[in-house]
This record gives structure tokens, C-alpha cells and sequence, in this order.
């Protein structure tokens, strides 16, 4: 089974090739403010360099947010183009859960404007709400 | 209180506005319509070093040109009434300068330090330019260009 991973909502544009669970190649790229250009690309050199092709995915994994305006709907816009020529599975996680993975923490990410998006994880599941919050009520000094 | 005779001197004015400008600029241009909104926009755009012509977002809501800075250039005309989320805080928040026509319709999300900039259209057919200053940084550009 072929899985493509990618992840655009926020500032780790990141494109991840797995097939039968294994992961074949990734691509992260930090601080990237051209998501909406890299991203299929990146999808287009990993597929080739595999020697795959687009219609054997058999699944997309996104995340869905919260993160970047923008960067939410790449990622999405590709996966929903994706499943109209081919029977893809879309799945979408939480940008919060898929930045905490399965380590007990706090995921946070920046909403601007002094907010925070937040929520506690332990082991892949959120142990609270995901709430974006002031700055502030984040951490009182 | 600025009054320019001409567009020409209102473009000059925005290049010289321009020069002033930091990574995270925002300014908002109230007028009506036909006071010279765009046209100044057009000088400062000039200022940044952008070939590209720069025209009227009202259609479009926002238009971005790549100069020494990235412009963002925003027309809140159509949004009145709306509250749909546009994603413009990470404008306003990125590394460029932001310059918003019809603040009014989106004044909630309006980032509290920026300089507004009033155009009033003349009976004489000449521009008069008000400026009010939030913000520290705001308020040196203002004092700088004796505003």
C-alpha cells in the first residue's frame, strides 16, 4: 500500500513517501513560505525518484490544522484534487497531535496575534481540548 | 496636514513614505472614492522598488508585489458586512508592507500599531493627507518626514 503523507498548515512544508508502512523518503523543509509552490513538486521528485506513480497512492494523510490560512488549504486542495481521479483514502489529523506525535507534551502553535493554538497529548491522544488561547492565560508571568 | 497639487506630487510622496517602511509596515488610506487611494499606493510601490503596475484590489480584495519588501495591498470595500475569516492577520504580521483601502469594513482585525492616513479631496480638486500615528515606530516615520 502506498501512503502519501504531507503536512502544509504550517511552517515544516513536508511531503513523506511510505510504502507498506515503510517510510521510502521525506522531504521537510523549515521555515517555508512557499507551500503552496513546493508542495506538489516535492509530491512530483519523490514519486519519480521512487518510481511510483501518482495513481497508486492508495491513501493521503494530511494534517488539517490549526496553522496558516494558506498552508491549511494546500495540503487539503491537493488530497480532495487527488480523490477526484483517483479512489483514494484521505485521512486528516489535528496539526496539534501530528507535531506532538506520541510523546507526553504540550503542542503549541503560533495563531498570531498574541494566541496560541494548544492542547496536551500523551501517547497519540489529547488529553485536553485543543483551545487557542491569549498568550497570556498561556503562560502568566 | 500634507496638500499635494498633483498626483505626480502624491506619488513622489509615497515613494519618499516608502523609504521609511520596515518588514511588518501597516498603514490604512481612508478616502473616497476617487481621493487617490491607489495613486498613492502607486507611489509607494515606486518607493519599494516594484515594476509591476499597481491597481485597484477592490475586485480582487488583495494583491501581493514582490519589491525590497513584499506589498500587500488590500481593499476592504467588498467585505463590508462580512465576517469571513481571510487569513489577513498573517499578512499583516509577515515580512512586507501592508497598505489597507477601507479599513473601516475590517476594523476589528487591524493590527493596533500602524499609521492611517486620511485623503481629503479638495473642492480645488487638490489632496490633503492626515496622518495619525499608533504606535511608537509610527509615530517616529511622523515625526521624521515632519508629518
Amino acid at each position: 500500500m502506498i501512503s502519501l503523507i504531507m503536512d502544509t498548515s504550517n511552517q515544516y512544508l513536508m511531503v513523506s513517501l511510505y510504502k507498506d508502512g515503510q517510510c521510502l523518503e521525506t522531504i521537510q523543509e523549515l521555515g517555508s513560505k512557499r507551500q503552496s509552490e513546493n508542495a506538489i513538486p516535492y509530491l512530483s521528485s519523490l514519486l519519480e525518484k521512487h518510481n511510483i506513480e501518482l495513481l497508486a497512492i492508495d491513501e493521503m494523510i494530511i494534517t488539517r490544522g490549526p496553522g496558516s490560512y494558506t498552508g491549511e488549504r494546500v495540503a487539503m486542495t491537493i488530497a480532495k484534487t487527488l480523490s477526484v481521479i483517483a479512489p483514494i483514502r484521505i485521512k486528516a489529523i489535528s496539526s496539534l497531535s501530528a507535531y506532538a506525535g506520541l510523546q507526553k507534551c504540550v503542542s503549541v502553535i503560533d495563531a498570531r496575534s498574541q494566541k496560541v493554538f494548544v492542547c496536551v497529548y500523551e501517547n497519540g491522544k489529547a488529553q485536553t481540548l485543543e483551545e487557542l488561547i491569549s498568550i497570556d492565560e498561556f503562560d502568566p508571568v | 496636514m500634507v496638500t499635494f497639487h498633483s498626483e505626480q506630487d502624491m506619488i513622489n510622496f509615497g515613494e519618499k513614505l516608502a523609504s521609511h517602511l520596515f518588514p511588518g509596515s501597516v498603514l490604512t488610506l481612508e478616502g473616497e472614492l476617487g481621493a487617490g487611494k491607489t495613486t498613492f499606493t502607486k507611489g509607494i510601490g515606486r518607493g519599494l522598488g516594484i515594476s509591476k503596475v499597481i491597481n485597484s484590489p477592490t475586485f480582487t480584495i488583495v494583491k501581493v508585489y514582490q519589491g525590497r519588501l513584499p506589498l500587500y495591498h488590500f481593499d476592504a470595500y467588498r467585505l463590508e458586512g462580512q465576517n469571513e475569516e481571510l487569513g489577513f492577520e498573517e499578512m499583516f504580521e509577515d515580512e512586507g508592507v501592508c497598505v489597507i483601502e477601507w479599513p473601516i469594513f475590517i476594523q476589528d482585525i487591524l493590527p493596533q500599531e500602524r499609521l492611517d492616513i486620511h485623503i481629503i479631496k479638495n473642492e480645488d480638486e487638490t489632496r490633503s493627507f492626515l496622518f495619525e500615528a499608533h504606535g511608537e515606530v509610527y509615530e517616529e516615520i511622523t515625526k521624521e518626514m515632519a508629518l
